[in-house]
């Protein structure tokens, strides 16, 4: 991302972050979650591109300091190690109290089977 | 802080080429002192009175508990956890648990007009300062 991406007519300081993260992983899905406080919802970008999975939030802070707004920009990249394992188009987020979470399930394939073993 | 990414962790952390990255570009825009980031616990006086602002992402607002009793200010809020399986843990970087902070109110901050308010995991609480004491003006009634 350019500087000129976040310029906006109104004067802007932008305070970057990296957001703390929790992975958690089951055999559905992986799930990430990163507290991104004050940010409202659609100020959140989430992509997976080239096995590289991004998120981007952007939390507003009003007008200070004589007019100029300061915002936050929450922002981090963690590369899949093995893209193939899920499906992408199939990842799901949602934003509540200030956390992002992310939902990305793993393609049908890469799940464990679970084989009933019959017994005769 | 440390972070633990073992190997057979499906997503490897960019955060450092990320600051590498940044680092070059501050440099070579000639930006010298990294911006800082915004603190995750102020208090902010102004003309009418203080504000407190309090992240506290993940916790519920109905569980934050404001309380004034001597003029001390007390914010107490819980961050729970998940009840998950342990092994399933890739990474861990936050903390959990009790969150509480006293603050002793000045005596011209009016301590039974305090509000607050929860928005996308940030808590803001304002407490005003006192109304100014009119003076009375009392009326002479001619006899």
């Amino acid at each position: 991302m350019t500087n000129q991406d976040i310029q906006t007519s109104a004067p802007e300081r932008v305070f970057r972050r990296t957001p703390e993260v929790e992975i958690y992983e089951d055999e559905q899905a992986l799930f990430v979650s990163a507290d991104v406080p004050g940010v409202a919802p659609g100020n959140v970008d989430v992509a997976i591109e080239g096995g590289v999975l991004t998120l981007h939030a952007r939390a507003e802070h009003g007008e200070r300091n004589g007019g100029t707004r300061t915002v936050t920009e929450f922002a981090r990249r963690f590369a899949l190690r093995d893209p193939e394992r899920y499906d992408a188009d199939q990842v799901s987020a949602t934003l509540r109290h200030g956390v992002l979470e992310l939902r990305l399930p793993k393609a049908a394939r890469a799940r464990r089977r679970q084989i009933p073993v019959t017994v005769n | 802080m440390h972070v633990h990414v073992r190997d057979r962790d499906p997503l490897v952390d960019v955060r450092t080429f990320d600051r590498d990255v940044d680092r070059i570009v501050r440099n070579a825009l000639g930006v010298d002192a990294p911006a800082p980031a915004a603190p995750p616990f102020s208090v902010t006086p102004d003309a009418d009175g203080v504000t407190v602002r309090a992240e506290l992402p993940g916790v519920d607002p109905n569980a934050i508990r404001i309380a004034v009793e001597n003029r001390v200010l007390t914010l107490t809020a819980a961050r729970g956890t998940e009840p998950r399986e342990p092994h399933g843990y890739r990474l861990r970087e936050r903390t959990y648990g009790t969150f509480s902070h006293a603050l002793r109110l000045s005596d011209e901050l009016d301590a039974d007009a305090v509000s607050a308010a929860c928005r996308n995991g940030v808590l803001s609480v304002r407490i005003p300062k006192r109304a100014a004491i009119k003076p009375r003006q009392i009326e002479v009634k001619v006899a």
